[in-house]
């Protein structure tokens, strides 16, 4: 237990999730890390939480959620790339830490970590205040083209960015993609009207839909969400992007087989678990376990997919 | 060289070697129009700049000397920094003084990951107190020695810090 | 009603007392910061049923808020971030024998700030929510303007000087990942800066360990004036005299708690020097003024209330400490955010009830813990310096768990060791370190909005407000600072 402690202490913010003590076996360790870069509350960081309370009992282990802030993922990385490939430590992959390392360049980037699996994938939707004006996206983007538009996104480098800046593009026109150090931030903002729109998932921006603070006006998966069934497509408006955000884990380079075999059968059990089926369905996430041998190349091509458009928009060279 | 003149030097010093550093900043084309760079130099124009007025008025002070009360006396609004200076006594002695304290603190670091947290907390204890002008006793080392296991159990045992516990240890 | 039901029916009184113990100790050890206090208790609380877990976290807060002047008073460490504006005149009052006097007013205007916190926490809960709404970035920005605004009159002798202490402030803030792109600046390739230099690591440099450099320099013949070995509250004549103060530290507390990112800081720096300001004894500020106490502490003990109101507004937690508190609720199934009065009201009932019992809690416990205290730091001085240098790197230690932030604390002790040779004050670097990252990334994230317009700046109504009070107060303080020049000069030369 006293690693537990220690590890809560370090971070100012630890959850564990309740598990039986780690067996005899080599791996598991006692204590397993998952670090997200997101901050309490924020998307992958309420992911993490719920995936942990699970994970513990089909892993052995006690889970831990570490937030490594700031940097959009450069310090977490950072730490990833420093820590020992023994399994007791994994990073919750989402595109942000791709984006990151393409634009920031920072010390550590994905090469130098070793993606694990995936486990969900999650609409991203586009919300604005309820009092606002716009009752549709074309309203969002009539209003782009007559006046300065401000779209919010949570982070300076992050599939949200890029998805309004697709969208600036495909409606032509020329709207203010304003950053924040997080969906919280962001969410004040489209509270108080200084955004027209801004850009999250599903279940960040929950408790402000349950309270009708906020109004969904479109989302970017390909498929209407079940949840949301009035809500369309971006596609179906006519602006051809989709987004698949990805929600996985990585971990140092040089994972054992051992670790990597535990994972691709813990990850399986915990989505079938009926108790976290109903929890996940009702925020909206989409289970999409993709095993170690394909995770790697789905990556790889999520990358060359990134990277193209950034360099077709001139982002990067 | 008077105070304000080496505090003006520094200023312009430390602006300056800012501003060669804030040049390197790479540029990303997700910047806004002020960048990240932005920022950072017009703080190392400040500081050069204010370097250059306190060394002006250093130098204006130190001709005008033979006049008694060229000091603007604005001593109304002083704050408790502003006085120590004369605390710090002794000259270049004294500076050795506050060196050798320092090094305790720097042996420490060194010392800290390969002796393991306890041993060489006690350490710093006892070095630091017969340094403070402790007379030399066994009563310095029993107070070191109770005082390192008191924080160990307090960081340690209560609050679950892992100072670093020392590779000495395994040797046993 | 409610409140008082679950006050009966749980052992609240039994959480917010552990919690206010809790808390003060581990504001008090230096690194262990409020939020760092918090997560070690978040183990404990699975097995709590949710309305004593938020006790128990919350009272902590409230404990380790007023925890953080103990060693800010006795030692000039202070414990937390927000305990840095209590060092100024804590550590003087000590040092003329008052420390028991210094720790009293601390520990009561502590617990006037717990309770006019709460009462905001409880009444008005909805409209200071609309406040926090109504800031926007420009808001933000102007905030942040107004607080380096007092750098002016933390200047003591040389406006220049406190200048460049607050530039170079601002220049450390500066370390780190930058808010719009994400690069990184001044991180010299080294991962331990990339999220920049936490404040408490060059307060706890800059006070503490160049207090003891500066002592190591002096023969140990200095008279020490032995503090008085208990508490003391003060008079009732001392009392009316704290009263403004603490009202202006109530009001500035109320404000900085409700908005996310102003936090318990920058409340105690502006009410500092607000207190100052307004003050009938200005001139006594910075030497051992109790006004000086009563301002700071009042207003980072209204935050630890007050902080909790955007939480249960909008779910959203405006500081680090609050974000434990979050994930005290996520951990129990409670959704934060505004349905939680509908949803959960008798949680929030109760932590507000739970609330109250600690801030009686505050003032007993912080009676019980201040003979101990006031007895260890009257040690023969050479122990005394011994172990403040060893809990310093034992509790920064524990923040990052790295050495690296050890040698970062001995290299701000350099530093401020040779400001104050050369007399500059340090003041107003922690003040241009606590800010300079809110000003930075909210001024360019409003440009972004306004689309490079520097207007925009003047036609948010907040920011104008804010901005327009600042250049008074600047323009004010210059104007008195020359007049004092001036007169000081005529009366030299007659």
């Amino acid at each position: 237990m006293r690693g537990f402690f220690v590890i809560a202490g370090a971070l100012a913010v630890g959850i564990a999730a309740f598990a039986p003590p780690a067996t005899a076996q080599d791996y598991p360790k006692d204590t397993v890390t998952l670090v997200t870069h997101s901050s309490v509350g924020g998307g992958s960081d309420v992911f993490l939480r719920e995936l942990s309370k699970y994970l513990g009992p089909a892993l052995g282990a006690n889970v831990i959620v570490e937030n490594v802030t700031g940097g959009s993922g450069a310090n977490a990385m950072a730490r990833l790339a420093s820590a020992p490939p023994d399994g007791s430590i994994f990073y919750a992959t989402t595109p942000t830490f791709i984006y990151t390392s393409l634009l920031s360049n920072p010390e550590a980037t994905y090469k130098d970590l070793e993606p694990l699996v995936n486990v969900f994938t999650d609409p991203e939707v586009i919300y604005t205040a309820e009092g606002s004006p716009y009752k549709t996206l074309q309203d969002v983007i009539d209003h782009a083209k007559t006046a300065q538009g401000t779209w919010g996104a949570a982070n300076p480098a992050s599939l949200e960015r890029q998805l309004l800046e697709r969208l600036k593009k495909a409606a032509g026109v020329n709207a203010a993609v304003v950053t924040h150090e997080g969906g919280g931030d962001m969410m004040i903002n489209v509270l108080n009207g200084t955004l027209d729109i801004g850009v999250g998932e599903v279940q960040e921006v929950k408790s402000q839909l349950e309270a009708k603070q906020i109004r969904i006006l479109a989302t970017f998966s390909a498929e209407k969400l079940d949840t949301l069934p009035d809500v369309p497509t971006v596609k179906s408006l006519g602006y051809d992007i989709v987004a698949r955000k990805f929600r996985g884990l990585a971990g140092p380079k040089g994972l054992p087989a051992d670790v990597i075999a535990a994972w691709e059968k813990a990850i399986p059990a915990v989505l079938a678990n009926p108790e976290y089926k109903a929890v996940y369905t009702a925020a909206d996430l989409r289970p999409d376990f993709i095993p170690h041998a394909e995770y790697g190349p789905f990556i790889e091509s999520f990358v060359a997919e990134t990277e193209a458009f950034l360099k077709e928009t001139g982002v990067i060279q | 060289m008077t105070r304000e003149l080496m505090g003006g030097l520094l200023a312009i010093l430390l602006g300056g070697g800012y501003f060669a550093m804030a040049l390197q900043i790479r540029a990303s084309a997700l910047a806004d129009t002020v960048g990240p760079a932005g920022l950072p130099k017009v703080l190392a124009l400040l500081m050069i700049f204010l370097g250059l007025v306190l060394s002006a008025q250093a130098l204006l002070s130190g001709r005008r000397k033979s006049r008694p009360a060229a000091e603007p006396a604005s001593a109304a609004d002083a704050d408790a920094d502003a006085d120590p200076g004369d605390e710090i006594q002794g000259g270049l002695a004294g500076l050795a003084r506050a060196g050798g304290l320092l090094a305790i603190g720097i042996g420490y670091l060194l010392i800290v990951r390969t002796v393991g947290y306890v041993p060489a907390i006690a350490a710093l204890i006892v070095a630091a107190t017969l340094y403070g002008g402790a007379a030399l006793s066994w009563r310095v080392f029993a107070i070191g020695i109770a005082g390192a296991v008191l924080y160990y159990t307090l960081f340690v045992l209560m609050l679950g810090i892992p100072l670093p516990a020392g590779h000495l240890i395994s040797l046993f | 009603m409610q409140s008082a039901e679950i006050l009966v029916t749980t052992p609240a009184i039994l959480m917010a007392c552990i919690g206010v113990a809790w808390g003060i100790l581990g504001g008090a050890l230096p690194g262990i910061s409020p939020s760092i206090t918090m997560a070690l208790l978040l183990p404990f609380t699975y097995t709590l049923e949710p309305t004593s877990a938020l006790i128990l976290l919350a009272s902590s807060y409230v404990g380790a808020e007023y925890g953080g002047s103990i060693p800010a008073i006795l030692i000039r460490t202070p414990g937390t971030n927000a305990a840095a504006a209590t060092v100024i005149d804590g550590y003087e009052m000590n040092r003329q024998g008052k420390a028991g006097l210094a720790l009293g007013i601390s520990l009561y205007s502590g617990v006037i700030g717990s309770l006019f916190g709460l009462l905001m926490l409880v009444v008005l809960s909805e409209p200071l929510s609309r406040v926090a709404l109504s800031f926007r970035p420009p808001s933000y920005f102007a905030l942040g303007i107004l607080g380096l605004s007092v750098i002016v009159t933390l200047s003591g002798g040389s406006l220049v000087k406190a200048m460049i202490a607050g530039i170079f402030g601002l220049m450390v803030a500066t370390v780190g990942t930058d808010p719009v792109t994400g690069g990184n600046r001044f991180t010299f390739g080294t991962a331990d800066l990339l999220g920049g230099i936490e404040p408490v690591l060059i307060m706890v440099g800059l006070f503490a360990v160049s207090e003891l450099l500066v002592q190591a320099t002096q023969k140990d013949t200095t008279i020490r004036v032995e503090s008085t070995a208990r508490i003391e509250f003060p008079g009732w004549k001392l009392a009316r005299r704290l009263l403004p103060a603490q009202m202006i530290g109530n009001v500035v507390g109320t404000f900085e708690g409700v908005m996310p990112g102003a936090g318990g800081t920058v409340a105690s720096f502006i009410a500092y020097n607000e207190a100052k300001r307004w003050s009938r004894h200005k001139d006594e500020f910075g030497k051992g003024s109790p006004e000086g106490i009563a301002a700071p502490e009042t207003a980072n003990n209204t935050v630890s209330a007050t902080a909790i109101i955007p939480l249960l507004a909008f779910g959203i937690p405006g500081s680090n400490s609050t974000a434990v508190l979050l994930g005290g609720f996520l951990i129990h199934g409670i959704t934060v955010g505004p349905m939680i009065f509908v949803k959960s009201a008798d949680v929030v009932h109760g932590l507000y009830g739970g609330l109250f019992v600690a801030s009686i809690a505050q003032l007993i416990i912080g009676i019980m813990m201040m003979a101990p205290c006031i007895w260890l730091v009257n040690r023969p001085r050479a122990y005394l310096n011994a172990f403040i240098f060893a809990l310093i790197f034992s509790g920064v230690f524990s923040i990052h768990q790295s050495l690296f932030d050890l040698s970062l604390v001995l290299g701000a002790g350099v530093v401020g060791f040779f400001m104050r040779m050369l007399k500059i004050p340090f003041l107003p670097t922690v003040l241009g370190l606590v800010l300079g990252y809110l000003v930075e990334s909210n001024y360019r994230r409003a440009l972004v909005i306004s689309g490079g317009d520097h207007s925009i700046f003047l036609t948010d109504p907040i920011s104008l407000g804010l901005l327009v009070v600042a250049a008074l107060f600047i323009a004010g303080s210059l104007g008195r600072t020359l007049l004092e020049t001036m007169k000081s000069r005529r009366t030299a030369l007659n």
